[in-house]
């Protein structure tokens, strides 16, 4: 009989020529082909049989047969030829020297040689006649690696590890498991199955058009997978940087992504604009080129380049042309026209229709209303009341600001026109005042000297001085008598309990606004902490609490304060101030923020001095206007010496009792609680490091020292020149003393008188400008008239500039007629020009109440200002509308859920009509429809909607128009929401069918091949059957897959022999399979189906272009490890714990990256397509930073390729760690493991088995002896040597790398390293070097062939047997030994594309 | 006159709990006399193998004597309350053991006494347990429950592949029973019961599909297709059972439901309370009937097992790297001894275990077949022409223990003649097992 793997070999061409047409290499001739059978079969009946009957069949007799060896049945060639494996076996015994055994009679060394050779010779001959045979390949279940890897390839979750549980599977054939044999089955096994597939199926999402695979098994985290898919969606295609953007109504918000990255585009636009217009490059290129929607590039380049007029457009045009359009220019823009409102209110009546709408900045008049900021120097402030064309020409542009003028707080308004003349007035009483300073303090020393109220009329004329500025004098030296220290508005509402806890009581305001008492002896929190017999306080927003302490004595005070921040879970941390008051004065004594739970001390304060109506005040402020979590713990305590004042415990018992309260001493309105507006400031209050001159002059009573004092001050008053060297409290005293709203002025402000004219000055604006148009007539006596474009310079003193508001009526004078445009701006800058289209910055107004807030007014500081229904109205709306449409504000809502939202309706909101509209083609669209679609069929939010419509509707029952009937403006919603939900049921009825199909469709992917109609059938008959015994769809489906999953159809890889004894190719389906799971132990993948389907693949040639396909995949990892590593013994050097951690403390924490490197270098050989002897002798490993550091290299940062490894005296599969390693005891090196590690795994010597009764080497090396020493004694051993002398030489060569794998010159006891060592053959060798040049040169042979057999054995998943032999022999020879030429060999043979027939007969 | 008929469920629910009923005593208490001799509740024999590789410290594995007076060596110390219920047998060995290399191809064969195959090829024989559970087990919704304390190691030694080392047994001479590791997983296969007439479904149309697929397949892979199909069978047999259990001709397991809480996901840390986490629910499966079958493998041959824990005598503070099983069963000291007898208190702990559960008239101990055994006598010399086996309890009567059987010097010797005797106790009797043509009258 001939097989077909014979005939083929008869018919070398077949072989020789590859695709490419390059010479792979040498056939496998063996050295006796010139010998027939026939002269075999002569010389074993002539030669061979009389030796066997003299030397061998004294034992192996079919009487005796010792050793279970019958060779005497041995009568004719024919015999022999039929049994080769039992020769193969005696032709190793007699090479090893096995037999005939020591003590029995040997043949002569000739016809030692003749036996031998006529041995060899005809298993050579058995080999070419049966070479190809495919082999004893047993049906093989999916071993755990592949079960897992198939199952993660086919459902794309790389989380899957359905076989974690499983019991190891065992290694059978060339070691691997991947070998039929060792992959049993059982009824806890199959069980394990069956779970296995229902949990998978439990992955299974079931979608509008199918299925798919998510990592979890709850519905919410396949609708987060697909919210992930559309955000991953938007963010190819939009700006993903994080943003600050305005939101009607809720004020700043962070977002991300979703912005027209619009500076990419225009770059391209700029620096393309040459080869776009040149043609040498196209739209299309430029977008491919640079990963742009080439619609929007279109776009955006058209407008550039266009003609339409447009006031907008156009001088972005001009800036293009010129080459500096940016950005920037386009973004102003955006803000003007845009706003963004807030998603949660979208549906409502009277609601905005989308998150990002249109806004119109043109309006009739314009509102204007500035605060001033006094320059930070104390020097004056200049303003600029610019009147600009709105860049369209000012032919009739006639601006008015009416009734401009500045508006002060207690000090009331001031026509713009009056400002010169009132400050020239007040200039002349300021001066008057500082002149008389010395002369009001002699009297104020008088009149604190005096009993009871002075006399401030006779004072004043007896010391000439004004009344009134004496009377301010003495208020803000707080001489003015008790009380006068006006301490409001105090707290005025009472609480009697707080979280229904009876014991906690307090002053109450809005907002939280109060001050708290615990009168119990009880920590209680609400929510913030309450200890027993405490006070705490609590600002507002708006409003700072202050506790005040108004002192009945007149003494030097001791102060302690402290105040600590009760709820730090939330909030921004308080402002605190402690303070001294008196008359106007305040003193900062201690300031400070609290964030976090320390309790802050403040003081003590020594020696503070205080007359009766003083005041010591702490003031808690709630830090920029944000006073969530501000609950504030705090206490004060007073002592002058003989009496005490406690905060806590005068007030905690009965803070009710009165505001102000009394104290313990029997003086009643000691204790105040007030509240003053809040700073607003983010940073706590400077606390000045002097005195005043003024406090100065109060705290010493020596009259002298006070005239001198007063001298000063009067000093510091006139002389601008000394206080801008005086110390920061007296420059703060002199803003005090001569501020218009001060003690000393304010009443002289309030006499003044406005002037018609006034005499020039460098502040105000002249009366005369006031109250005329330009071209003659009259305007409102207070308004101001220009013809745009005008600037006009405003000045003002600093004096005039603290709370003070600028304000006017910007519009357009009634005659300027219907063309007229203008923008009318109050700019602290000068404007470089007064012509032109500025873009002007909007705000909304924060409004209350974030449900009933929906439309909140937008505010523009630069609105161009037409007249209603105007042409030139129209022209604006046109030019903004222009710019909208290629300028949106954002292109989609990446947020999608609407999480900030006090109060929602929406789940998920889509806002993308932008993206699709500039940016995306058709396809495009459609995907993101479709992901869209499966996010709400995914997530069912039309049946949530339902329940979270309720829900809204109780809530706003308690509120809004018409509450408790339910807010009427939610109504609308109802009726879409309840169809909406009926759609979707019957929806979900109508896709069943496709996802029972889709499963359908899954079946082939996972069976590896085409369903027959009645598997379809039976599949379909199961999911029906199922339904009828009342499961539901989804289980029932899932079930259904599980069946799949559990199928020796899937589990199982099966495949059809032909009928009869012949062997014959597999289908084009099993092919496939078995070149996948070989180099992929993974299922066929979309491309490598395609080609079954097509029949292609059981063409060589198709099939050796997918092998080299996929090699390079990144899949080919798997082969890796499961080949590579395996081969190695490696494969669980990452969970290797068998290493003494007294010894080697770090190897834990490296010996994962031990074995990756191993796997990694395997992946690039590989990929790369290496040459097989790099294993021994590259340059080049993978290494980590801690596995460089575990080899002494110097690495920083991840995984990473690093050559010269011949130079650091490492490199290939000897130098690995992870070898090393293993074959080393767990505290010392062993020669003998790396030996024979050696010899059988990487050269595939085979050893005669070890002597029964072998003595046991201790776990270290006495003392005195080297490891290798140690090693030397046992091996001497007679019974041992024999063995050792082949395998301990190799050993001692890597004697240089410790039990780790770590590079050494000393041994674990310190003993230097001896590395040169006789190999068997006699051979001189020293260490790592010596022995890689002695594979790489003398057996390298050896080597190959061993690879050859191991790689083939495992694309097989059975042992090499002699009917290989010719192809790994041919692997061998193969030229440049490159690692994908090896595997072409391979699945080119008939034994990788074949099945043995099904009534295979053995040696045939 | 019988007036008060008690079903155990029925007064399992007046009670209100699920509780453990001391044996037929307590419905006394409530209703009728006992009945004499009911045959139908004799309570079933129950085999239970166990099994530690690399044999024992080469001096203490021997007993003298009978009885209460039979003098033990140290390594079965922790076993002297169980010796008037012990027998210790000597000078039993498989023939084929003896052939291929040590370690692997001595243990592949334990309890079949099979040949082995080397090179690629995993064939052994079906072990004597398996062929109960085939025969016998059917009666109980699990037929056998194998377990192991130490994974196998999926490679090839010396030519033999590693499965051999850790399984003893076996299904089919080429099926290596899968072993359970995990004791929540164990405790699961027993008392699990989420398979519902849908799975039923499943199986039986995966059972179509591989009649199908078995149609166009070669012998060899025929073969191998069985297992699948046995398995499915199998599967399907326990989910019909599952509802049925408690009618067994009139005996009644003592215990209705587990008593203990599911185990822990993941293995222990300690090998000891591993152990005895799988002796928990191996007892729980007789006390339950759920299983009369069991198998536990505390450690492999080869094995790896280390005893950090374990302070060692001969080599001080030398622990982690020192007390490793197979290195320590080649050093024969008495670092070995402690382990060993560390795995002989686990037996205790099992025996005293089955012994505190009475069944009628004996204990659960009486009533089971509990043999240990090892592959080689001494770890050292890995010397099989002797295996250390000793058979603990009654087989309901049918041994009587408190002796010492030794066949050293003795023809016919094979241990699979203790298997015959074995299986005889439990009422199947094959014409031949491995190597042996007739059980040891002795025993």
């Amino acid at each position: 009989m001939k097989t077909r793997a014979a005939n083929a070999l008869r018919a070398p061409s077949r072989f020789r020529v590859l695709p490419g047409k390059r010479w792979l290499g040498l056939l496998w001739i063996p050295l006796v082909v010139a010998h027939a059978f026939a002269d075999q079969k002569q010389v074993f009946e002539q030669t061979i049989r009389p030796v066997l009957k003299e030397y061998c069949i004294t034992c192996h007799s079919t009487e005796k047969q010792k050793g279970d060896l019958d060779l005497e049945r041995f009568t004719s060639f024919d015999l022999v030829k039929r049994d080769p494996d039992v020769w193969e076996h005696s032709l190793d015994q007699i090479r090893d020297k096995e037999m005939p055994p020591k003590g029995k009679p040997r043949p002569s060394p000739e016809q030692m040689k003749q036996l031998t050779d006529w041995l060899q010779g005809t298993l050579d001959e058995v080999a070419l006649a049966s070479a190809g045979d495919p082999g004893p390949v047993v049906l093989r279940r999916l071993s755990n690696m592949e079960y897992t890897y198939t199952l993660r390839d086919l459902t794309g979750v790389e989380s899957l590890d359905p076989a974690r549980e499983f019991p190891v599977d065992g290694a059978a054939g060339e070691g691997f498991m991947n070998a039929g044999a060792a992959l049993v089955m059982s009824p806890a096994l199959l069980q394990k199955y069956l779970d296995a597939a229902k949990d998978v199926a439990a992955h299974m999402v079931l979608t509008s058009t199918g299925i798919r695979f998510s990592a979890g098994t709850s519905s919410r985290d396949a609708t987060d997978e697909t919210l992930a898919m559309i955000r991953r969606f938007y963010a190819d295609f939009s700006d993903t940087t994080e943003q600050s953007i305005e939101v009607g109504g809720a004020g700043k918000v962070s977002y991300k992504g979703g912005r027209l990255p619009i500076a990419r585009y225009l770059s391209a636009t700029l620096e393309e604009r040459a080869a776009l217009s040149s043609g040498s490059k196209t739209v299309a290129d430029v977008a491919r080129e640079r990963r742009l929607s080439a619609k929007y590039l279109g776009l955006l380049r058209t407008m550039l380049q266009g003609k339409d007029p447009s006031l907008l457009l156009d001088p972005l045009r001009a800036k293009w042309r010129e080459g500096s359009l940016a950005a920037a220019d386009i973004e102003a823009w955006q803000r003007a026209l845009w706003r963004f409102a807030n998603v949660g209110h979208l549906g409502k009546v009277g609601g905005p229709k989308s998150w990002l709408e249109p806004v119109t900045p043109l309006a009739a008049q314009h509102e204007l209303r500035m605060k001033l900021q006094p320059p930070k120097d104390g020097g004056d402030l200049t303003l600029y009341l610019s009147t600009s064309d709105a860049g369209d020409g000012s032919d009739n542009d006639f601006a008015v600001w009416e009734n401009a003028r500045l508006i002060t707080p207690g000090r009331g308004e001031l026509p713009l026109r009056d400002v010169r003349s009132v400050l020239q007035q007040m200039t002349r009483h300021r001066d008057a005042v500082a002149e008389s300073a010395v002369r009001c303090l002699g009297a104020a020393d008088e009149a604190e000297r005096v009993q009871g109220q002075p006399d401030v009329t006779a004072l004043a004329a007896k010391h000439s001085v004004d009344a009134k500025v004496l009377a301010g004098w003495l208020s803000q030296l707080g001489l003015a008598g008790a009380g006068a220290l006006k301490l409001e508005p105090l707290l005025a509402k009472k609480t009697e309990s707080v979280q229904n806890y009876n014991f906690i009581k307090g002053w109450v305001g809005d907002n939280a606004l109060s001050v708290l008492a615990n009168s119990s002896d009880t920590t209680v929190r609400i929510p913030g902490e309450m200890k027993p017999h405490s006070i705490a306080t609590h600002p507002s927003p708006q409003l700072a609490s202050v506790i005040a302490w108004r002192s009945p004595v007149a003494g030097n005070l001791r102060i302690n304060g402290s105040v600590q921040d009760g709820d730090t879970a939330c909030g921004n941390g308080i402002l605190y101030a402690l303070e001294l008051r008196r008359g106007q004065t305040r003193e900062v004594l201690a300031a400070g923020e609290s964030k976090g739970s320390a309790v802050i001390p403040m003081g003590p304060f020594e020696r503070v001095p205080v007359m009766p109506g003083d005041v010591i005040a702490l003031v808690i402020d709630p830090r920029a206007g944000n006073h969530a979590c501000d609950h504030t713990p705090v206490n004060l305590t007073l002592s002058d010496g003989k009496t005490e004042w406690d905060l806590a415990k005068h007030v905690s018992p009965d803070i009710l009792a009165s505001n102000p309260h009394a104290d313990r001493h029997g003086n009643s309105a000691v204790w105040h609680f007030l509240s003053q507006p809040a700073s607003g400031a983010d940073a706590p209050a400077i606390v000045m490091g002097s005195q005043s001159l003024l406090s100065k002059w109060r705290q010493t009573k020596d009259a002298s020292e006070r005239a001198r004092i007063a001298g000063q001050l009067q000093q510091l008053l006139q002389d601008n020149a000394a206080a801008a060297k005086a110390s920061p409290a007296d420059r703060e005293l002199r803003n005090q003393l001569l501020s218009f709203n001060g003690p000393l002025l304010a009443d002289a402000w309030r006499s003044l008188k406005a002037q018609p004219d006034a005499p020039a000055s460098p502040y105000g604006l002249d009366p005369a400008m006031f109250g005329k148009h330009p071209k003659g007539g009259e305007v409102a006596a207070t308004s101001l008239c220009v013809k745009a474009p005008s600037v006009i310079e405003l000045r003002l003193p600093a004096s005039l500039l603290a709370g003070t508001e600028l304000a006017a009526t910007a519009r357009l004078h009634p005659a300027s007629g219907g063309e007229a445009s203008l923008q009318m701006q109050v700019l602290t800058t000068k404007p470089a020009a007064a012509s032109g289209l500025r873009a002007t910055d909007a705000s909304s107004a924060a409004e209350a109440g974030a449900w009933n807030s929906s439309k909140p007014a937008v505010m523009f500081d630069a609105p161009i200002l037409v007249h209603d229904g105007s042409e030139a109205r129209r022209r604006f709306e046109k030019a903004f509308d222009d710019f909208r449409a290629l300028f949106p504000a954002a292109l989609c809502y990446t947020k999608i859920v609407p999480a900030d939202e006090v109060v929602t309706l929406t789940l998920f909101h889509r806002e993308d009509e932008q993206l699709r509209r500039l940016i995306l083609d058709d396809e495009q669209t459609a995907e993101l429809n479709r992901l869209w679609d499966e996010l709400h069929f995914v997530s069912e939010d039309a049946l949530t909607l339902v329940d979270a419509f309720e829900q809204i509707w109780q809530y706003s029952t308690q509120d809004g128009p018409n509450a408790p009937n339910g807010d009427k403006r939610l109504e609308p919603l109802r009726e879409p929401i309840m169809q909406g939900a009926e759609a979707f049921k019957k929806r979900k009825i109508e896709c069943e069918p496709q996802q029972v199909q889709a499963v359908l469709d899954f079946a082939p992917r996972a069976w590896r091949r085409p369903l027959t109609d009645r598997e379809q059938n039976e599949l379909r008959a199961i999911y029906d059957q199922l339904r009828k015994q009342d499961l539901p769809h989804t289980a029932a489906v899932r079930l259904m897959l599980a069946r799949v999953l559990t199928s020796p159809a899937f589990l199982y890889r099966g495949e059809k022999p032909s009928p009869g004894p012949k062997a014959a190719p597999v289908s084009d389906w099993e092919i496939a399979t078995r070149l996948s799971y070989f180099l992929w132990s993974s299922a066929p993948d979309a491309e490598l189906t395609q080609l079954a389907v097509s029949g292609k693949l059981h063409d060589p040639d198709v099939l050796t272009a997918q092998a080299r396909r996929m090699l390079k995949d990144e899949r080919v990892r798997r082969l890796a490890t499961e080949f590579g590593c395996q081969w190695l013994h490696v494969r669980d050097v990452a969970t290797l714990d068998e290493k003494s951690e007294r010894h080697f403390p770090t190897f834990l924490g490296v010996r994962a990256d031990m074995q990756e490197e191993v796997t990694r270098f395997f992946t690039d050989l590989f990929q790369g397509n290496g040459s097989v002897l790099s294993l021994l002798d590259a340059d080049h490993t993978f290494v980590n930073e801690a596995l460089a550091k575990h080899y002494g290299f110097e690495v920083k940062a991840e995984w990473q390729r690093i050559d010269g490894l011949r130079a650091k005296g490492r490199g290939g599969i000897l130098g690995f760690a992870a070898t090393l390693a293993k074959q080393s005891g767990a505290s010392r090196t062993s020669p003998i493991l790396r030996g024979n590690w050696l010899s059988e795994v990487v050269l595939g010597e085979k050893l005669p088995r070890p002597p029964k009764g072998v003595p046991v080497l201790p776990d270290e090396a006495p003392q005195g002896l080297t490891e290798r020493q140690l090693i030397e004694q046992h091996s001497s051993d007679e019974k041992c040597a024999g063995c050792h002398k082949r395998i301990d030489p190799f050993g001692f060569a890597l004697e240089g790398f410790d039990a780790i794998g770590r590079a050494r010159s000393k041994d674990a006891g310190g003993l230097a390293i001896d590395t040169r060592t006789s190999l068997t053959d006699g051979t001189s060798i020293a260490g790592f070097d010596g022995l890689r040049a002695y594979l790489v040169n003398t057996r390298r042979d050896d080597f190959l062939r061993q690879f050859s057999r191991k790689l083939l054995g495992y694309a097989l998943g059975r042992s090499a047997q002699l009917s290989d032999k010719p192809l790994i022999e041919n692997m061998t020879k193969s030229e440049a030994h490159r690692v994908a030429d090896l595997v072409e060999l391979i699945v080119r043979s008939p034994q990788f594309r074949e099945v043995r027939g099904r009534h295979f007969i053995a040696n045939n | 006159m019988n007036t008060h008929r008690f079903t155990r469920r029925a007064f399992l629910r007046g009670v209100g709990v699920t509780m453990a009923l001391p044996w037929m005593e307590s419905v006394n208490v409530w209703g009728d006399e006992p009945k004499k001799n009911q045959p139908a509740s004799e309570a079933p024999v129950r085999l239970c193998v166990t099994f530690s590789g690399n044999g024992f410290q080469s001096k203490e594995w021997w007993a003298n004597g009978a009885g209460a007076a039979m003098e033990l060596g140290r390594v079965l110390h922790p076993l002297k309350d169980f010796r008037e219920r012990m027998l210790f047998v000597r000078g039993l060995y498989h023939e084929e053991a003896r052939k291929g290399n040590i370690h692997s191809s001595q243990t592949g064969n334990m309890l079949s006494g099979a040949p082995i195959s080397s090179g690629g090829e995993i064939r052994s024989g079906t072990s004597f347990d398996q062929l109960l559970a085939q025969t016998y087990g059917r009666s109980t919704k699990v037929p056998s429950l194998v377990l192991a304390c130490e994974k196998s190691n999926p490679s090839v030694h010396k030519n033999y592949s590693m499965l051999y080392s850790s399984h003893i047994s076996w299904s089919s001479p080429t099926t290596p029973t899968p072993l359970e590791l995990y004791p929540a997983l164990a405790f699961d296969r027993l008392f699990k019961d989420e398979s519902s007439p849908a799975d039923k479904s499943v199986l039986d149309a995966v059972l179509a599909d591989a009649q199908d697929l078995r149609r166009d397949i070669s012998a060899g892979d025929q073969r191998k297709l069985d297992e699948y199909l046995d398995s499915v069978r199998e599967v399907e047999k326990r989910i019909e059972n599952a509802g049925k259990r408690g009618e067994l001709q009139g005996w009644r397991p003592t215990l209705e439901k587990p008593n203990i809480e599911r185990p822990a996901d993941g293995i222990p840390q300690d090998i000891a309370e591993h152990m005895k986490l799988m002796c928990d629910i191996l007892v729980l499966g007789f006390q339950t009937d759920t299983t009369r079958i069991t198998t536990l493998k505390l450690n492999n041959d080869h094995s790896a097992l280390r005893f950090p824990n374990l302070p060692s005598v001969q080599q001080p503070g030398h622990g982690i790297d020192y007390m490793i099983h197979h290195l320590l069963s080649h050093s024969d000291g008495e670092d070995y001894l402690k382990v060993n007898q560390l795995f002989m208190e686990q037996l205790a702990y099992l025996a005293r275990k089955l012994d505190g559960i009475r069944e009628g008239d004996r204990t659960l101990l009486d009533n089971t077949m509990l043999m240990h055994c090892s592959s080689m006598m001494v770890g050292a010399a890995h010397n099989n022409d002797e295996l250390p086996v000793i058979v603990l309890g009654g087989a309901g009567g049918r041994i009587k223990g408190g002796r010492v059987l030794n066949y050293k010097d003795k023809p016919e010797r094979q241990l699979c003649r203790l298997f015959m005797s074995m299986m005889d106790k439990m009422d199947v009797r094959p014409k031949t097992f491995g190597d042996a043509k007739s059980p040891l009258e002795e025993v």
